[in-house]
């Protein structure tokens, strides 16, 4: 709890911030800058509606009526809707007429009458006293709350002294200047940091009882549907009458959000731009709607804490106040002080100016003896403010306390209702007049004093009790609240039903019964229902200038000096002068001086209102004989001029002004029809620019993309159209030379052309079709076109549109793939025979080999033994080439130089090509060090050889040149498929025949040869092939034919310092004793391993395939010590039985042979860490010795 | 998009917009809910409530169209 001399501190700090505020924003605006002519500004200044009936109120009718208390937000977001045309009449009719309030407004509507804006005021004094009395009261209520006092009445000097800061603040920004027209800036600027703080203020006491006190909205939901439905929904709101006060409310919130007088002075006086409406439109109900959302939940939120529904007008509050949240208490305090202030403010400065100018100066003009007070309207003024505030106060202290804060807003909803007949029919309906808005406004009055402020005057203990029971004069069907019997209604709704009733119903018949005189007709028709489509009057023509101006103008300041300082007055009838061009003038005409007088009485009218100044021009000024002499004059004048009597004049005016509206009507018409043309021309205008900016995206996209696009004619073809890449396409350097070519000058053969021109003739169009093409300097090229045709009337070709690609990189692809594959389907064949040859050649050789250590020295078997063992070895070499070709022959991989290697076969080289060709060799003078089989290498280059020194019958220079090279990607001139990096290239040129391209193309094939017959095999190049492809090189041909041949071949670089991974040894060759199981399904090799084997002295078990070797190792499993296993047997194959072996026996070794690579098993996961390999043929000392090596290993 | 534009721009449309919104936040509808059901009407309401302030919103910008400003002072009469 606070002190209440810390929260009368707090208000005095909180104004204080506001005047500064306020007085820092009146600064402003007198250096031009004007903070309030802001939209958001003006539509955050509507949030004056919300007041502490909003605040505390709306919480209190939700706990005892649910959702009934948004229908007081949702009547203004539907009013809303209409805003756009309702406000901005409302505000135009304002800047013409200075309206100051709504009773000016209806009084400037209704013919200037005094009685509409009396009645219109007295209406508003007794509607909206209750209204501000129940601010005080909830301001005072909280303050005893927050305080911690326990009776409130203790309070009252502290009420005082809040009514004392209200009245001050007011008059200081409110009501500091007579002219209510001109615009408040910091006082709204004040009022919307009100608002800004009061919502604040507002969502954080919903967000803390929310989510701290509860857990959210759905728990509240949740556990409020517990609640006895009661509790908070009376249960004579049920049905009918629950949709009935509903329906009441929102039509009572929608017209009171425009008619309000605070409402209407915010919306409209205060209004610097009807553009801001349209930010309004939005803003406001969005405020409203976040100032709402937590008053359900806050309700609830309090009656499941236990606390009373009696007290739920001020649960916003309590809830912090109980949870122990002190400052958030006083925050939600201050926001609620913020409601409260900003609609007292706003209100008791309307009403000020209401009352005065349309109560008081009535009463001044009827009492001449208080003439005096019209110099002091101002005085008055504060003193109203200081009045109406305590009134309002009073009346809460004395009625107020037996209502809660919802129901008095309502009382005061239903008064300003009344206002609504009147101020819509007098914004649309131009036969509505002075005499109708009086009825309409006094029935409607009347009917709702009684029916629902004398039953709150009942209940106050003002009346007797018996008025509402038995009805006035003790007439039943006079009860006050069931008139006439009626007792559907809540008392609410019947009192709306009766005094909207009555107030229409006298509107509308006092308009149509009552005759309008031209002068209203004028005002309704043109000034007020057509405003938004009033067209500037046109000057009128002065007459004969003899009015003395100093005269006039002594006796217009003379009237205007009793409203206003002498200075002030002098300073307005000046400034009138000047508005009218008048200034300095000696004489005027008496129609310049009739639009004087207009000026003049406009200027009063933002002062002392409309129908004030209407009448004090009338009762104030006259016209002198003369002048009205010379008004008859110019009227006679006029008559004479045209020969017409009166009552013609006013016929041909009558029909002028007919054709005046007609004309104005065709005018409007042809207006509308130039306004729709340039609409149409603004929208041809943008669909051409859409079109020329989608003409733009189609030619950068064609510009720029890699594929030609095209139009040509049939026939040659000539070109028509094309872009850029075509001309790329072709060699060209522009387009405008591409131009000038026709199609068939682009075609290798005319004969292509033909054919894709009839496919096109036939078919209407060609897909993807592969043309052989040429560029501009004749090289070849291929092209994918893709062509639509479009025929003329006879069936021939108009023009060809198309597409057009050169795919010459993706054909020469396509052939490196298929000869890669050739290659390699080569390779495969010829390595799979090679297989089966080598079980063959092994029985030969071996048997051979047999052979000829049993025949001992018999010269002519040995002779014949030699040829079987010279042409075996020959067959082997023929394998081996098939497999060095496949790239499937063992090699022995070790780091080597390839300088060495050519040093080392210099001699032999030089005596294979012949003492006729010059042998060069230019060796690199550092080390290129690969990882290769030297012999194989040696073999490359003997090959080469060979084929240089065939090459060149007559001699010639045959240079082997070795040096480093550096592969990079995209390296030019590099064979394409190398990976990046170092390479030692080997290159073989000779200056023999040289090939041709199609030559060239072939010459790695195997058995290919260009020899004569038995000269060569035709596996040359293809072994040097191979044995490149099994080192991880590349090889690559340059020939001209006449000009030589050059071989340039890349092997991949390694360290020099690898360390060699296959030492050579050199082993005795040695048998053994051990047991070795031998697996093998060729009978010749098995019994020719087995021979071998037994005579070396090993024990031997022989398997004819692996299931068989598999079971007997199963039988002697402990006393085999080696298993040489063929890879390739029916029934399981080696790497299975193996398998199967070393489930039994996990470390038995085992050697597989096979006439594949080691690497070629070894990717079929055959060879095992520790399994060593036999080659086939299977020779026999490199049969001993692999066995011996594998056995040793540990 | 544009066709919606000019429709908002009529006042009749506000008009006809300022009818369907009654009946959405009156009777018939808030009956669906019923009075008994307060935290399912809280629903109803706030759900169509920002609706509107959503359609506000673009009602207000539709007005915005300076060529409306001048055309729509003629139809309003």
């Amino acid at each position: 709890m606070f002190s209440q001399w810390t929260i009368i501190a707090v208000f005095f700090g909180y104004l204080a911030i506001l005047f500064m505020i306020a007085l820092w924003v009146e600064r402003k605006s007198k250096s031009g800058v004007n903070i309030g002519n802001n939209p958001v500004v003006y539509a955050l200044s509507f949030g004056v509606y919300c007041t502490t009936w909003t605040y505390y109120g709306s919480v209190g009718k939700a706990a005892t009526s649910g959702m009934l208390f948004l229908t007081v937000y949702l009547g203004p977001t539907l009013a809303i809707l209409i805003s756009w045309t309702l406000l901005r009449k409302m505000i135009r009719l304002k800047n013409v007429h200075r309206i100051t309030s709504i009773a000016d407004f209806l009084s400037a509507r209704y013919n200037k009458s005094r009685a509409v804006a009396a009645i219109t005021t007295v209406i508003a004094i007794v509607g909206i006293i209750p209204y501000v009395g129940l601010q005080l009261k909830a301001v005072i209520s909280t303050f005893a709350i927050i305080t911690g006092s326990p009776d409130p009445s203790s309070l009252i000097d502290v009420g005082w002294i809040i009514i004392g800061l209200m009245i001050v603040f007011t008059i200081i920004f409110g009501v500091r200047r007579l002219d209510p027209t001109e615009r408040h800036q910091g006082m709204v600027v004040a009022l919307v940091v009100e608002c800004v703080v009061k919502l604040a203020a507002f969502l954080a006491a919903g967000i803390f009882v929310t989510y701290f006190l509860f857990d959210g909205i759905g728990d509240i939901m949740a556990k409020s549907s517990q609640l006895p439905a009661a509790m908070f929904h009376d249960k004579a709101d049920t049905g009918i009458q629950y949709y009935m006060t509903w329906t009441t409310y929102l039509l009572l919130s929608m017209s009171a959000i425009v008619f309000l007088p605070r409402q209407f002075h915010i919306a409209v006086i205060e209004n610097f731009d009807e553009n801001h409406v349209r930010t309004a439109m939005w803003l406001f109900p969005l405020y409203m709607f976040l100032l709402n959302i937590f008053v359900f939940p806050i309700a609830m939120g309090g009656l499941l804490l236990g606390m009373p529904v009696a007290a739920a007008d001020t649960f916003v509050l309590e809830l912090p106040l109980q949870a122990g949240q002190k400052w958030l208490s006083l925050f939600v305090f201050l926001g609620g002080f913020s409601a409260a202030m900003g609609m007292i403010m706003i209100s008791s400065m309307t009403m000020s100016t209401m009352i005065t100018n349309h109560l008081l100066l009535p009463v001044i003009d009827w009492l001449k003896f208080l003439g005096f007070l019209k110099r002091y309207l101002l005085q008055c003024r504060w003193v109203i403010v200081g009045c109406y505030i305590v009134t309002s106060h009073l009346f809460a202290q004395f009625v107020g306390e037996s209502f809660m804060l919802v129901n008095i807003g309502m009382i005061s909803f239903a008064a300003v209702l009344q206002f609504a007949p009147a101020m819509l029919g007098g914004l649309f309906w131009k036969k509505g007049n002075m005499c109708g808005a009086l009825w309409g406004l006094s029935a409607g009055f009347l009917l709702w004093s009684y029916t629902l402020l004398l039953p709150t005057l009942v209940r106050s203990g003002w009346l007797a009790d018996s008025l509402l029971s038995a009805g006035l004069f003790g007439l039943s069907i006079l009860r006050p609240e069931q008139l006439f019997g009626i007792t559907t209604f809540d008392p609410l709704s019947h009192a709306v039903f009766w005094s909207i009733l009555g107030n229409c119903t006298c509107y509308v018949l006092g308009s149509l019964l009552c005759r309008q005189d031209k002068k209203e007709q004028m005002i309704a028709a043109e000034d007020f229902v057509d405003i938004l489509h009033s067209t500037p009057a046109t000057p009128s023509v002065p007459g004969e200038a003899f009015v003395p101006a100093d005269r006039k103008i002594k006796e217009l300041e003379s009237l205007v000096r009793q409203y206003f300082s002498e200075t002030r007055a002098n300073v307005l009838v000046r400034q009138c002068l000047v508005a009218m061009g008048l200034a300095g003038k000696k004489m005027i005409s008496v129609v310049e001086l009739i639009e004087l007088h207009g000026e003049i009485e406009r200027q009063l009218a933002g002062s002392i209102g409309a129908a004030a100044a209407y009448h004090a021009l009338r009762s104030g000024l006259s016209f002198s004989p003369e002048e009205e002499g010379e008004l008859s004059r110019t009227y006679a004048k006029i008559l004479a001029d045209l020969k017409l009597t009166p009552q013609d004049l006013k016929a041909r005016i009558d029909f002028y002004q007919e054709r005046q509206e007609l004309l104005t009507r065709q005018a409007a018409e042809l207006e509308d029809k130039v306004r729709e043309l340039n609409r149409e021309i603004e929208e041809r205008r943008q669909a051409e620019k859409a079109l020329r900016e989608s003409e733009q995206k189609y030619h950068t996209l064609v510009d720029n993309i890699n594929i030609g696009v095209f139009r040509t004619s049939g026939g040659r073809g000539r070109i028509l159209q094309a872009n850029p890449a075509m001309a790329k396409i072709f060699g060209f350097d522009s387009l405008e030379e591409f131009m000038h070519v026709t199609v068939m000058d682009l075609y290798q053969k005319g004969a292509d052309r033909e054919a894709f021109l009839d496919g096109v003739r036939r078919d209407g169009s060609a897909r993807d079709r592969e043309l052989a093409m040429r560029k501009k300097d004749g090289t070849l090229i291929w092209c994918s076109a893709s062509a639509t045709a479009t025929f003329n009337a006879e069936g021939n070709i108009e023009w060809i549109d198309g597409v057009l690609e050169d795919i010459t990189e993706r054909k020469k692809l396509e052939e490196q793939l298929r000869q890669a594959q050739k290659m390699e389907a080569i390779g495969t064949l010829a390595g799979g025979i090679a297989h089966d040859f080598n079980n063959i050649l092994t029985a030969l050789l071996g048997y051979g080999n047999l052979l000829k250590l049993k025949i001992g020295d018999d010269q002519v078997l040995n002779n014949y033994v030699d040829q079987i063992l010279t042409a075996s070895d020959r067959a082997v070499n023929l394998t081996r080439s098939l497999l060095a070709f496949s790239r499937k022959q063992i090699i022995n991989s070790r780091p080597v130089d390839l300088n060495d290697i050519v040093r080392g076969i210099e001699k032999l080289l030089r005596r294979l090509i012949g003492e006729d060709i010059d042998f060069r060799t230019i060796l690199c003078d550092h080390a290129l060090t690969v990882l290769a089989d030297s012999g194989q290498i040696e073999q490359i280059l003997i090959n080469l050889a060979t084929n240089a020194s065939d090459a060149m019958p007559s001699g010639g220079i045959f240079t082997i040149q070795t040096e480093q090279v550096e592969v990079v990607n995209n390296s030019h001139g590099l064979p394409e498929h190398l990976p990046p990096g170092e390479y030692g290239l080997v290159i073989a040129s000779d200056t023999g025949r040289g090939m041709s391209e199609q030559v060239k193309s072939r010459i790695f094939e195997p058995f290919f040869t260009t020899k004569e017959v038995g000269k060569g095999t035709g596996l040359g190049l293809s072994i040097v092939y191979g044995i490149i492809k099994q080192h991880n090189g590349d090889v690559h041909v340059y020939s001209e034919p006449g000009k030589g041949t050059s071989l340039k071949i890349y092997f991949p670089l390694i360290q020099s310092d690898v360390e060699d991974p296959e030492q050579a040894k050199q082993r005795v060759l040695l048998g053994g004793n051990e047991t070795i199981l031998v697996a093998e399904d060729s009978p010749e090799v098995r019994k020719l391993i087995v021979t071998v084997l037994e005579q070396f002295g090993y024990t031997v078990i022989a398997a004819v395939d692996g299931e068989e070797a598999v079971s007997k190792f199963a039988a002697a499993s402990d006393t085999i010590n080696l298993l040489i296993l063929d890879v390739v047997m029916p029934k399981m194959n080696g790497k299975e039985a193996f398998d199967r072996m070393r489930a039994i026996r996990r470390d038995i070794k085992a050697i597989f042979a096979s006439g594949y690579t080691a690497d070629i098993i070894q990717r079929k996961g055959i060879l095992e860490d520790g399994a060593g390999y036999l080659p086939k043929p299977v020779l026999p000392h490199v049969l001993l010795s692999v066995i011996r090596e594998t056995l040793d290993r540990k | 998009m544009e066709t919606l534009r000019k429709l908002l721009k009529h006042p009749e449309f506000s008009a006809v917009l300022l009818l369907f919104c009654t009946a959405l936040f009156g009777w018939p509808f808030i009956s669906i809910a019923g009075p008994s059901s307060p935290a399912v009407m809280f629903v109803y309401l706030f759900i169509v409530w920002a609706a509107v302030i959503v359609l506000l919103f673009f009602l207000a910008r539709a007005h915005g169209d300076p060529q409306h400003l001048h055309t729509q002072s003629e139809s309003e009469n």
